[in-house]
């Protein structure tokens, strides 16, 4: 006798499962055949005494191949309901295309301004870095005494490599501007000088060649190079014999030893485009200035706080195998942040109040088709009584509308991803300057991928409100009146989505306003100089000449050559370009202080300056005087500090004596304090500065930056003024060429990025809830004229439609305002990283937007009111 | 799907039901192709017209205790599409593979 089958096997219940994807039609054919097969089979394997787990195993697998049967069903969908009812719908939009082109307009905004912003935050707020295991990869800085983040030392450096016990790799990094020269122009690059662990720490090889060893890393090594793809590709046309070959930079040979992959995104500096490897030993005094950026790759399984512990262990307990100066000596710890948060913290406020208003503006757009769909839905009244009289259920109904929706959402999301395309190549052009991963700012599969998510859950939203109300009638009473009266629920619902749309429009335009505001008092503030009709731009000396004399003469002859180019009417090298991102901060100590209670200083900027720079720049001398001529390298040693670093000491600081950097040099005498300047941004309140002369300094720097004041146009001079440069070496190289202007509005570009944006999606808004407020006082208006007639007939004058009509408009819009003002006031203060000396809860801001949005408010209530005071009674009275 | 194109699977399916194989499983069993291959490929032939396919009479599965089986059966504008899919594919060199009996026939 063989086995009864078992009745319930897996296979069956999987069938039963897996149909339920199959189109309902068809599902129960569709289950029988598959059932019946498996039935058979098993009987069979049964009577041979076969039934076993093997076999039975079999069969679960053939069960499983149902799916792809069953996913192959699908296509018979195009015959089900669903499709009827696309069709259908689809008709129903090309039926009153002004609507159809309306809807889509506005949902192709919103999914288009929300997908192309997704892309400009996806890559810096959500994706981790494009390196294996991103998560290990940390940065670690120097915490000076007043808390900020310092550059490392290559003293640190060597003693972290040599003493941690929590990381895989650590490198050491810092900015290195070489110029290529050869038998074409001269170029300067962006590049950085690096430990041979660099590309390990980032978990990166060449694609060609090699990686830097580290016995490349020694003092008068073998200079070698690495190249990015692109710099590869675009001066030695992707030429593979290059491996090997040697390429001048700053007049030295190097090898190039490796090119980068095309897909290597180095985003500790986005234009880095070549590597050499650093070249320091401890005997150098450079290998403990402050001016390494060091990174490092965690060992696996090792968190960030034990690494965090572990490194401030050894900052804590220095040993004598590595003595450290007092300026290095780590007292305050060391900083471990993520390499990820390290690069994205401080455009993350901007770029998550951009998205926050971008998601704003999406609700706003959905709201607004919602109201669309529901004055669409009242005049279709009497055809959907037609379709449920003729036996439609609700449900159909209710699909029928959502299908619509759905519709109108996928042909928004094809013009909006059209848009976002737009969007992304307008965010890239807008961009501040330092938005990370900039090349990663495209429109790919995950930003694609939240544009379908974004529709699919529009054409959900905006058609279930409309759906339920359309579906949820009685019929008799539908078919029996004329499709123009009220329906309470439903204008109440409208009424409800637009007070919803003006209190977030209101939220937006409060926040743009409190951006404006912070940027016009930032651009209120003095900067310390005279930023008009001023030229600037970098001059280099190659880095591998080191005689100091030769580089200061170079410079001296080169500012001479620049003053006799017509119409520069000053001009002056500085080692510190205010605004620019240069940076360069020394310890400062007064001669009156104890030495041992000041043992890093103050900090303060360093600026080695010409004689002349002060008068160029237009900075004002406020006690004893400037540096000028006479400050050259054989006079005792002259200093000018500015005005905020003055009042550090409670006395006259003329005459007092000061150590800039090391201890070990002679004395700086002030002889002289001018008007604070902004060095790094507006918004920044460190203004400590020292100036000397440089030939006053013991080191000479490579790259200067030339201020040029004319008379009329600067701008006009830059190929006068560079002439004038090469007229003393044509292979200097001249770069970062700006107006200082210029320079001054790009301190506030994050500000501006996203003031720009707030602004952009605040007036979208505002047009938004204005047509909102339109249509619904439009609607109300349409459905209530009989009423409106019969008052009129009954004696009411037209000034008192308008007025009622207007009442009812300004009843929407100040409801809308009020709880908008209150939403104001919960979210603003997420923007107040953006904000600068301006509350969050501003009043002059909310008063002045509530009465600006008002005021656009009843100028679009005014036009239905006013159509609703030249109703004709008769005409209306008639309709019925 | 165009009629004019038949891939070489939906041939050797077609082969196999013109050869008497006319359940779902037998196919499967005689061409070695899976389950999922094998049932989109027959609907696919079925929507062509090159099959059609009937339930097995209600009593036999009553007798049986299971539901009627579906099985297909080779029609005339298949015969030609098999004809010119041979010719293509020399499908007749994949005869041995097979075999002239029906799968279920045997044991």
């Amino acid at each position: 006798m063989p086995d009864k089958p078992n009745a319930k096997g897996l296979w069956l219940r999987l069938i039963r499962l897996i149909g339920v994807i199959v189109p309902s039609r068809l599902r129960s054919g569709w289950r029988q055949e598959w059932e019946a097969e498996l039935r058979y089979r098993e009987q069979q394997l049964a009577d041979w005494h076969k039934l076993n787990s093997k076999t039975k195993l079999d069969l679960v697998v053939h069960s499983l191949g149902a799916f792809r049967d069953a996913l192959w069903m699908q296509t018979y969908r195009l015959e089900d309901d669903m499709f009827q009812d696309m069709r259908y719908g689809w008709r129903m939009l090309l039926k009153r295309p002004s609507f159809t082109l309306l809807a889509v307009f506005i949902l192709a905004l919103g999914i288009g301004g929300s997908t192309s912003i997704f892309s400009a935050v996806n890559p810096v707020l959500f994706k981790s870095l494009p390196y294996p295991h991103p998560e290990r990869i940390v940065s670690i800085w120097d915490l000076a005494p007043n808390g900020s983040h310092l550059d490392g030392t290559f003293g640190t450096y060597s003693e972290l490599l040599e003493r941690n016990r929590t990381l895989e790799s650590i490198a050491v990094l810092k900015r290195w501007q070489p110029t290529m020269t050869g038998n074409f122009d001269p170029e300067l690059l962006e590049g950085q000088m690096v430990t041979a662990s660099y590309f390990q720490v980032l978990g990166q090889s060449p694609v060609l060649g090699r990686n830097f060893d580290p016995s490349e890393n020694r003092v008068n090594a073998e200079r070698v190079v690495i190249l990015s793809n692109k710099l590869w590709r675009r001066h030695f046309n992707g030429d593979p014999t290059i491996i090997g070959r040697q390429i001048l930079l700053d007049e030295s040979n190097y090898t190039v030893v490796g090119v980068m992959s095309p897909m290597f995104e180095n985003v500790i500096s986005q234009q880095g485009e070549v590597w050499a490897p650093i070249q320091y030993d401890m005997s150098q005094p450079r290998s403990w200035g402050h001016h390494l950026q060091i990174v490092a790759r965690l060992l696996p399984g090792v968190s960030e706080k034990q690494a965090r512990n572990d490194l401030s262990l050894i900052a804590e307990s220095p040993i004598p195998e590595f003595a450290r100066p007092p300026w290095a000596a780590l007292k305050q710890g060391l900083i471990v942040n993520s390499l990820q948060d390290d690069i994205t913290s401080s455009v993350k406020p901007a770029l998550l109040a951009v998205l926050g208003a971008v998601l704003l503006v999406l609700i706003i757009a959905c709201v607004n088709v919602t109201n669309l769909l529901l004055a669409r839905g009242a005049q279709r009244r009497g055809e959907f009584a037609v379709r449920s009289a003729l036996g439609a259920g609700r449900s159909r109904l209710i699909r029928q509308m959502l299908a619509e929706s759905s519709l109108l959402a996928v042909v928004g999301g094809a013009l909006g991803m059209a848009f976002a395309e737009l969007g992304v190549a307008a965010l890239v052009a807008l961009s501040p300057p330092g938005l990370p991963r900039l090349d990663a700012i495209r429109v790919d599969g995950s930003v694609l991928a939240f544009g379908l998510i974004v529709t699919a859950f529009i054409g959900l939203a905006i058609g279930v409100v409309p759906a339920v109300y359309a579906s949820g009638r009685d019929v008799q009473s539908e078919l029996r009146h004329s499709s123009r009266r009220t329906s309470g629920g439903h204008l109440l619902t409208r009424r409800t989505l637009v007070v919803a749309e003006v209190a977030l429009a209101l939220v937006l335009l409060v926040s743009a306003g409190l951006l404006m505001r912070s940027l016009q008092r930032l651009f209120a503030i003095n900067p310390g100089f005279d930023s008009s009709n001023m030229l600037t731009m970098q001059v280099q000396t190659s880095a591998a000449r080191v005689d100091t004399d030769v580089i200061n003469r170079f410079f001296a002859e080169a500012l001479q050559a620049v003053r006799e180019v017509p119409g520069v009417s000053g001009a002056a090298f500085t080692t510190q370009l205010p605004l620019s991102g240069d940076y360069n901060e020394y310890g400062v100590r007064f001669e009156s202080e104890s030495a041992t209670d000041s043992d890093v200083g103050y900090p303060a900027f360093r600026y080695s300056v010409s004689p002349g720079y002060f008068e160029t720049m237009g900075i004002p001398l406020r006690r004893g005087r400037l540096l000028d001529a006479h400050d050259r390298g054989d006079a005792p040693l002259a200093a000018v500090i500015s005005e905020s670093f003055a009042r550090q000491l409670d006395v006259d600081p003329i005459g007092k004596r000061i150590h800039v950097g090391p201890t070990d040099r002679p004395w700086y005498t002030i002889v002289g304090v001018v008007g604070d300047v902004k060095q790094m941004s507006l918004a920044a309140s460190q203004t400590d500065a020292v100036y000397v002369t440089p030939d006053q300094w013991p080191f000479a720097d490579n790259a200067r930056s030339l201020v040029v004041r004319s008379d009329p146009d600067a701008a006009a001079l830059v190929a006068g003024v560079r002439k004038a440069v090469w007229s003393v070496d044509k292979d200097k190289p001249i770069g970062r060429v700006a107006m200082m202007s210029d320079l001054l509005s790009a301190s506030a570009a994050e500000r501006r990025f996203a003031m720009i944006l707030f602004e952009a999606f605040g007036l979208v808004a505002l047009v938004l809830a204005a047509a909102g407020i339109y249509g619904v006082l439009s609607g109300s208006v349409a459905e209530r004229t009989n009423e409106i007639g019969v008052r009129l007939a009954l004696g009411a004058q037209s000034l008192d439609i308008l007025g009622l009509i207007l009442r009812q408009g300004a009843a929407l819009t100040l409801s809308g305002v009020g709880i908008g003002l209150l939403g104001s006031w919960a979210v603003t203060r997420l923007l107040a990283k953006l904000l600068y000396s301006i509350s969050a809860t501003d009043p002059v801001t909310f008063v002045g937007i509530a009465l600006l949005l008002t005021l656009v408010a009843l100028i679009a209530c005014y036009i239905p009111a006013q159509r609703a005071a030249r109703v004709d009674p008769l005409t209306a009275l008639r309709v019925d | 799907m165009g009629k004019s194109y038949m891939s070489y699977t939906m041939a050797l399916i077609l082969h196999a039901v013109e050869r008497g194989y006319s359940h779902g499983f037998d196919v499967m069993t005689i061409t070695g192709l899976a389950s999922g291959t094998v049932y989109p490929a027959l609907r696919r032939l079925e929507d062509a017209g090159f099959l059609n396919s009937k339930w097995e009479q209600p009593g036999i599965a009553q007798a049986l205790q299971r539901p009627a089986r579906k099985y297909y059966e080779i029609t005339k504008p298949g015969r030609t599409a098999l004809t010119q899919a041979r010719e293509r594919f020399r499908l007749s060199q994949l005869e041995p593979l097979v075999a002239d009996q029906p799968v279920h026939q045997k044991g």
